[in-house]
C-alpha cells in the first residue's frame, strides 16, 4: 500500500509538474497524441464499418481479419516503423491508429446489425433511398454501439500511447520506462495512477457524449446488454471486444 | 526464472539466430500457458460463486472490468514493487488478471444458458450442487468457455510483448533489443513469432474445443 501512497505523493508534488520533463507536459502529450490517433482511426474505420453494415458484404472477412489483427503486437509496430521514421511521432500514431480501427469497425457493423428488421423494413416502406436509410435510420439507431466502439478504441489508445515513452517521445510512459530502469516504485505507481485517471476521465466524457448524441427513443430501446457491448462482452459479441494495451 | 543466460542476437542477419527466436518463442509460449492456466484456475471458482450467489456476479463483473481498464504497462508497473523489477512475474500475473474479465463472464453466461430441464434432471438423479457444477454445468458451458479461452489467449500472446517497454516480456525482449541495437531482422522475427504463436494457440484451442464438444456439431452447424 505504501507504494501507492508514495505514488500519490510523487504525483501531487508541484515540483514534479513543471518544466520540460515535468508531469504537466507529459499529460498534454499523452492527451494530444491520443486525440489525434483516435480521430484518425474514426475517420478511417467509421466509413468501412458503415459500408460493411449497410451492404452486409464483407462481414465474414471483417470479423476474421480483426481476430488476426488482435495478435499484432503494438510495440512491434512502433519499433519497426520507428526504424524508417526515427524521432518522429508517426510510428506511434500509425501503431495506435492500427490498434484503434478494429473495435470501431466491428462495433459499427454490430450496431447496424442490431437494428430490428421491422425498423429497416419501415425505412424501406417509407420509400427512403439507401443513403437516406443509412443516415436517417441506421446511423442514429446504431449510435450507442458506434460510440461504444469509439470509446473502447479511445481507451486502448490512451493506455497504449505510453509506448511513445519507449522511443523517447514523451507521454506519461516516459516515467514508467525510466522508473523501471531505476526501480522507482513511487514514480511507477504515480504515473500509473495518472494514466488510470485519464482512462476514467475518457470513460466519463463518453458517457456524457452518449447522453448528448443518442436520441432518447433509441436510448430507451437499446438493451443495457448491447449498450455496454464493447467493454463487457457477451458470448456472441466476443469478437467486438478490444483488449487492454 | 531460467538459469542459463538467454542467447543473444549475433550480427544483422537471420541465419545463425534461430536459437534466439526459438528460445524466446518457447519462453513466450510458456508464459502464455502459465498466465491463461492461472486465469482459468481463478475463474472457475469465481464463476461457481457467481452462479450460486446472485449478488456476487455484478460485483465480480465490476471488479474484473476495473482491472481490465488498467493499461497493461501500468498494471506491470503497479505489480512490480510487489513481485520484483527484474523478473517476469508481474507480466504473468497481470495477464492472468486480464483473462478473468473474459473467462468469468464466459463461464457464467455459458452455465446460465444450460437448459433448466437438464439441471432438474441432474438434481433428480441425486447430483449434489458441486458435482452438478463440475459434471453437468461446466461441460455444457464448454463452447462459451472455449470461445473465451481463444480470445484470452490471443490477447495474452500479443500483450506479453508490451513488456518490452520495461525490458521484459519474452519476445518483447527481442523488440527492445532489436530497437536498441537497430537490428531490423530481429524486430521482424519477433513480430512474426508473436503472430504465429497467437494463431497456433488459437487453432489448437479451437481444435481441442471441437474435440471436447462433439454434441455441438450434431445439434447445429454453428460450432
Amino acid at each position: 500500500m505504501s507504494t501507492i501512497l508514495d505514488g500519490i505523493q510523487w504525483l501531487t508534488d508541484p515540483d514534479n509538474w513543471g518544466g520540460r520533463n515535468g508531469i504537466g507536459r507529459a499529460v498534454l502529450q499523452h492527451v494530444w497524441y491520443s486525440l489525434v490517433a483516435t480521430l484518425l482511426a474514426v475517420i478511417i474505420a467509421l466509413p468501412i464499418g458503415l459500408l460493411i453494415g449497410h451492404t452486409g458484404r464483407g462481414r465474414f472477412v471483417a470479423v476474421n481479419v480483426s481476430g488476426l489483427w488482435r495478435a499484432i503486437p503494438t510495440i512491434g509496430v512502433v519499433t519497426l516503423v520507428f526504424r524508417w521514421q526515427p524521432l518522429s511521432i508517426w510510428p506511434v500514431l500509425i501503431a495506435l491508429v492500427l490498434l484503434a480501427i478494429p473495435p470501431i469497425v466491428l462495433n459499427t457493423v454490430a450496431g447496424i446489425d442490431s437494428i430490428p428488421a421491422d425498423v429497416r423494413d419501415a425505412a424501406t416502406g417509407m420509400g427512403l433511398t439507401g443513403r437516406q436509410a443509412l443516415f436517417q435510420v441506421e446511423i442514429p439507431n446504431a449510435l450507442p454501439l458506434i460510440l461504444a466502439g469509439v470509446r473502447s478504441a479511445a481507451n486502448q489508445v490512451i493506455a497504449t500511447v505510453s509506448v511513445a515513452g519507449f522511443v523517447g517521445l514523451g507521454t506519461l510512459g516516459v516515467f514508467i520506462f525510466t522508473a523501471s530502469r531505476t526501480a522507482r516504485g513511487d514514480i511507477m505507481a504515480g504515473a500509473s495512477i495518472a494514466i488510470i485517471l485519464l482512462v476514467l476521465l475518457v470513460e466519463g466524457m463518453f458517457a456524457l457524449l452518449q447522453r448528448a448524441l443518442v436520441s432518447p427513443g433509441v436510448r430507451a430501446r437499446t438493451p443495457r446488454r448491447l449498450r455496454r457491448a464493447a467493454t463487457v462482452p457477451t458470448i456472441p459479441q466476443l469478437s467486438e471486444m478490444s483488449e487492454p494495451s | 526464472m531460467l538459469a542459463a543466460s538467454p542467447p543473444q542476437w549475433n550480427g544483422r542477419q537471420l541465419s545463425g539466430n534461430w536459437d534466439v527466436i526459438w528460445y524466446y518463442t518457447a519462453l513466450h509460449a510458456r508464459y502464455t500457458v502459465i498466465a491463461v492456466t492461472l486465469g482459468l484456475v481463478l475463474a472457475v471458482p469465481l464463476a461457481y460463486v457467481a452462479t450460486r450467489r446472485r449478488v456476487a456476479y455484478p460485483v465480480l463483473l465490476a471488479a474484473t472490468n476495473i482491472i481490465y481498464a488498467i493499461p497493461a504497462l501500468t498494471l506491470f508497473a503497479l505489480l512490480s514493487p510487489w513481485l520484483g523489477y527484474l523478473n517476469d512475474k508481474p507480466i504473468i500475473v497481470a495477464m492472468a488478471l486480464y483473462t478473468l474479465v473474459i473467462l468469468v463472464r464466459n463461464i457464467v453466461e455459458g452455465i446460465r444458458a444450460v437448459p433448466e430441464p437438464v439441471i432438474r434432471a441432474a438434481d433428480g438423479m441425486g447430483y449434489r450442487p458441486m458435482r452438478r457444477f463440475v459434471a453437468v454445468e461446466l461441460p455444457l458451458a464448454l463452447p462459451g468457455i472455449v470461445a473465451g479461452l481463444r480470445l484470452a489467449t490471443v490477447s495474452t500472446v500479443s500483450l506479453i510483448s508490451v513488456g518490452a517497454v520495461i525490458g521484459r516480456g519474452a519476445l518483447g525482449k527481442m523488440f527492445s533489443d532489436g530497437y536498441q541495437r537497430r537490428i531490423a531482422v530481429e524486430l521482424w522475427s519477433a513480430m512474426f513469432a508473436v503472430i504465429a504463436l497467437a494463431l497456433l494457440f488459437d487453432v489448437v484451442i479451437y481444435a481441442a474445443g471441437r474435440l471436447a464438444t462433439p454434441w455441438t456439431r450434431v445439434r447445429s452447424a454453428r460450432a
